[in-house]
């Protein structure tokens, strides 16, 4: 496994799709509002170009907001998600592990870009 | 005093000269539209439609994915600030084989030709940005700055026989009323063939 580090989260996806397009397998781990930042990107990548380039999306302030009480992430995300036609799986506790594990299989198998959402509980 | 700038065209002639077989060559923007015009080869990715600034991204997903290969980006000066970071990024990874080959014309072509905010029109009272600077700031191994077309056609292949990652700007002629670029079919086919020609499929 490799990390490409990046400088926006914009790049994540236009660099997944080359590694994608190059023959090698790609993940876009990012937080929320990184999603908030690459939405041309990802709209290009997975539905221009139909790319199953499976994500990771942290929710920040999802399981508290000691550090930014208010955040409006939590108003934004996931109906962003939805606007962006993306099919994601909520994963809020350790246990909720194989469901992440199935929605990645099931939107490899489909060719389709599965989204795993995993709660924060910090800023 | 008049600047002098080479024809894009004729640049994009000289790069399909030198080009290999075996090279992946990314293209985006107006110079995709060129590129196109000059014929195509299967091992091309022209970037249309694109998420504007992306094709240096792109491309190194691709080198990095394909270190047996060339990959040549042909991408614009409004394109390379849209996305200046991507500059960082390419360089933490140092590929060997990512060449950028920036036509900088000035001006956002494709929309009517407005001045950059890095170009001298549009900048208030200051000098143009130094965009070779920025790149080699960064850490590209190689960076060269072109305005004559037989200084690069003469540099050309060595340029591109550089261990990289490489960056290139080529100063050139805004082409008056362009179009746009037009995708050249489905872009999900197209990307399937891409795919094809070289010979694997992402997992």
């Amino acid at each position: 496994m490799r990390l490409i580090r990046v400088c926006r989260e914009g790049e994540a996806w236009a660099i997944a799709a080359g590694l994608y397009l190059g023959g090698a397998r790609a993940l876009v781990m990012i937080q929320c509002t990184g999603l908030f930042e690459s939405g041309d990107a990802l709209r290009n990548v997975l539905h221009d170009w139909k790319l199953p380039i499976p994500s990771f999306i942290g929710y920040r302030s999802y399981l508290n907001q000691d550090t930014l009480p208010g955040d409006t992430c939590l108003t934004f995300t996931e109906p962003i998600l939805k606007a962006w036609q993306l099919d994601y799986r909520l994963v809020k506790e350790p246990g909720d592990f194989e469901l992440m594990a199935e929605h990645l299989r099931a939107s490899l198998a489909a060719g389709t870009p599965g989204v795993v959402l995993i709660a924060e509980g910090k800023a | 005093m008049t600047e002098f700038r080479m024809s894009s065209v004729e640049v994009l002639r000289r790069v399909r000269a030198v080009r290999k077989d075996y090279d992946i060559v990314v293209s985006a923007m107006g110079a995709a539209r060129d590129w196109m015009a000059l014929g195509s080869h299967p091992r091309d990715w022209v970037f249309v439609p694109s998420s504007m600034g992306q094709a240096t991204a792109l491309g190194l997903g691709l080198a990095l994915a394909r270190p047996d290969l060339r990959v040549i980006v042909l991408g614009g000066d409004g394109g390379l600030i849209m996305n200046l970071g991507s500059l960082i990024t390419i360089t933490a990874q140092q590929p060997a084989n990512l060449f950028l080959l920036i036509l900088d014309n000035g001006v956002y072509e494709v929309t009517g030709a407005q001045p950059t905010p890095a170009s001298e029109a549009g900048r208030a009272n200051a000098p143009p940005v130094d965009l070779a600077g920025l790149a080699r700031a960064s850490g590209f191994r190689a960076v060269h700055r072109f305005n004559n077309l037989d200084a690069f056609t003469q540099g050309l292949e060595e340029l591109l026989d550089t261990r990289g990652p490489v960056f290139a700007l080529l100063e050139v002629a805004p082409v008056p009323d362009a179009p746009g670029p037009r995708s050249p079919g489905p872009a999900p086919e197209r990307a399937r063939a891409f795919m094809d020609a070289l010979g694997g499929r992402g997992q």
